[in-house]
């Protein structure tokens, strides 16, 4: 049977009639006043190069901006000339429903507090356990508090092997996402085996911890630590040497110390800069005054510096992990405070160095409410994102693209 | 510590406190800009990092704003406050002391209805303007604001206001 075959337009290009555009174009010269690209328009006109002034908009659901970040920027070739930021696009308002609990609202502030910053969530329920036991005047025992700080390391770890996999993305090698994930699932089983939870364990509370850890919880710990050292091992290989590697991010989107922290940043950010500002030596809470480790510092503030003092840094956790796990007294995991949370009138500020910078939790309570009366959280990145434009105006394109992956946002902390 | 902020601010009528392990210093709304330009500026003092900027809602008593301050020279941390009371919430801008106040006080803003005159870019950040230019869904970090509302969602899932 023969299919009949329905005639179609003929969509092949059809030459035009010769008009004054296309004649000018024959001869590659631009047509003064009358842009190609209708709406833009012509700043300089040299070398017969048209050059424009382009506004694009990256995001929200650009990979390269880490979730739901969304920046206008507006261009001059390849180059950025303006660099507008546009968050908020994950505001849930954790600190209005923080404030909102009815019954044990002090504990429901916490669930959603781990809501916020999703990769680094051990840190972050410390310095609200920490910020509320500092308003009532108690102290978790001492197992409650190194095991803490195991998990605020481990926590550490996890955050920052997810950069080094979406920094090695951003600089267009796939590999290290790999390695990364690897990485991630042995510390996501171990947290699991802990918390009950992979991602939002909720496990500290006022004045101790849910529930003890397993029985073999030092075990857990070393293997998981084994398979850590060696994944880092493997890290630091795969990409830190890599030629491609070094030219996509030494020297770019620098940013100098008084700048970084006149604009609040802190962590890698900041250290990288030279100031060797770390919460856990400059402000020690939890025991970090009784564990050794060495607090790696940058000197030219650029990308490849941010990623070694996070590479630095898994390794100093690693460190004080050990430590911690020989110093892990036995005894009780929750110390003499009432099961109601009732702190008095008052309000206390608590910092801890998270895996993104300081982060802190400012609770303000009215002594009667079962929620806090007012909490805030300081997110890093929220200040660190701040220093963008510094890192990308006058840079290339995916240059300014290396800068937003080396602060290492987290989307739902900025926006909360 | 607590003497060299009362040698320093000693003019801006303070009001002295101990927030459990830091000093708060209170000072009128209206001379926060000078109080804080002062504690960045002075060698003993030096605060030149603003941790956090937030606000409080008192309800009858105003709306608080507080000014975590460190020194990464000193190594020393205090607490400014501002009370605004009022329905007419504003006071001056620290982002000439501090660049990083920027986005904390536009988030302060949005959340609490109050303005910091002299702000470079006194836009919404994590909320939105809607067609009419209002901030919706609104200042949500106001005690009055309700958390669910009493009545069917509208287009923004909160009541109108009033």
């Amino acid at each position: 049977m023969a299919i009949e075959t329905p005639i179609r337009p003929d969509m092949r290009p059809q030459p035009q009639p010769p008009g004054p555009e296309s004649a000018a174009a024959e001869r590659h010269l631009p047509v003064v006043g009358s842009p190609r690209v209708p709406g833009l328009t012509v700043v300089s006109q040299e070398q017969d190069l048209e050059t424009m002034e382009m506004t694009i908009n990256m995001g929200p659901q650009h990979p390269s901006t880490h979730g739901v970040f969304r920046m206008v920027l507006t261009l001059e070739g390849e180059r950025v000339k303006k660099l507008e930021p546009f968050v908020g696009y994950l505001h849930r308002g954790a600190e209005k429903l923080g404030e909102s609990g009815d019954v044990e609202g002090y504990r429901k502030a916490m669930i959603w507090l781990d809501r916020t910053d999703y990769l680094s969530v051990w840190a972050n329920e410390h310095a609200y356990v920490l910020a509320v036991e500092k308003l009532m005047g108690v102290q978790a025992p001492e197992r409650a508090e190194w095991i803490r700080l195991i998990m605020d390391e481990f926590g550490r770890i996890n955050s920052h092997s997810m950069f080094y996999g979406a920094f090695g993305a951003d600089a267009g090698a796939t590999t290290p996402f790999m390695y990364a994930f690897t990485l991630r699932e042995a510390l996501y089983q171990f947290f699991e085996s802990v918390g009950g939870q992979r991602m939002f364990p909720n496990y500290y509370r006022v004045g101790g911890l849910r529930e003890d850890v397993p029985v073999d919880f030092v075990e857990r710990a070393t293997r998981t630590l084994e398979t850590t050292r060696r994944s880092l091992d493997d890290f630091d290989r795969l990409i830190s040497d890599n030629e491609i590697f070094l030219a996509r991010t030494r020297g770019v989107a620098k940013l100098t110390a008084e700048r970084a922290i006149d604009l609040g940043c802190s962590g890698p950010v900041l250290r990288a800069t030279g100031v060797p500002i770390d919460v856990r030596r400059v402000e020690p809470y939890s025991f970090y005054d009784r564990v050794d480790f060495d607090i790696p510092v940058g000197t030219t503030g650029d990308c490849y510096e941010r990623y070694l003092i996070r590479l630095q840094e898994m390794y100093q956790s690693t460190r004080i992990i050990e430590q911690a796990l020989k110093q892990l007294p036995k005894g009780p995991i929750m110390g003499n405070t009432p099961k109601a949370v009732r702190p008095p009138k008052g309000d206390s500020y608590q910092r801890v160095e998270n895996a993104r910078g300081d982060f802190g939790v400012y609770i303000v309570s009215d002594g009667k409410s079962p929620a806090p009366y007012r909490v805030k959280y300081r997110s890093p990145c929220f200040s660190n994102l701040m220093a963008l434009n510094d890192l990308a105006v006058g840079a290339y394109i995916a240059d300014a693209v290396m800068g937003l992956g080396s602060i290492d946002i987290v989307l739902g902390e900025v926006d909360r | 510590m607590r003497e060299h902020l009362e040698a320093v601010l000693g003019d801006l009528s303070p009001e002295f406190a101990v927030s459990v392990d830091e000093v708060c210093v209170t000072v009128p709304a209206e001379r926060i800009q000078e109080a804080c330009r002062r504690a960045k500026d002075d060698q003993r003092l030096r605060f030149d990092y603003l941790r956090c900027l937030s606000g409080v809602d008192y309800q009858a008593d105003g709306i608080e704003v507080v000014y975590h301050l460190f020194s990464t020279r000193l190594l020393q941390k205090c607490v400014l406050k501002a009370r605004v009371p009022g329905e007419d919430h504003s006071l001056p801008t620290v982002t000439p002391v501090w660049a990083g106040a920027d986005w904390h006080e536009r988030e302060a803003a949005e959340m609490f209805n109050i303005r910091f005159d002299g702000h470079p870019n006194p836009e919404p950040i994590l909320l939105q303007k809607d067609e009419a230019g209002r901030v919706v869904p609104g200042p949500i970090l106001l005690k009055r604001f309700p958390l669910r509302p009493k009545e069917p969602p509208g287009i923004y899932g909160f009541p109108e206001e009033e």
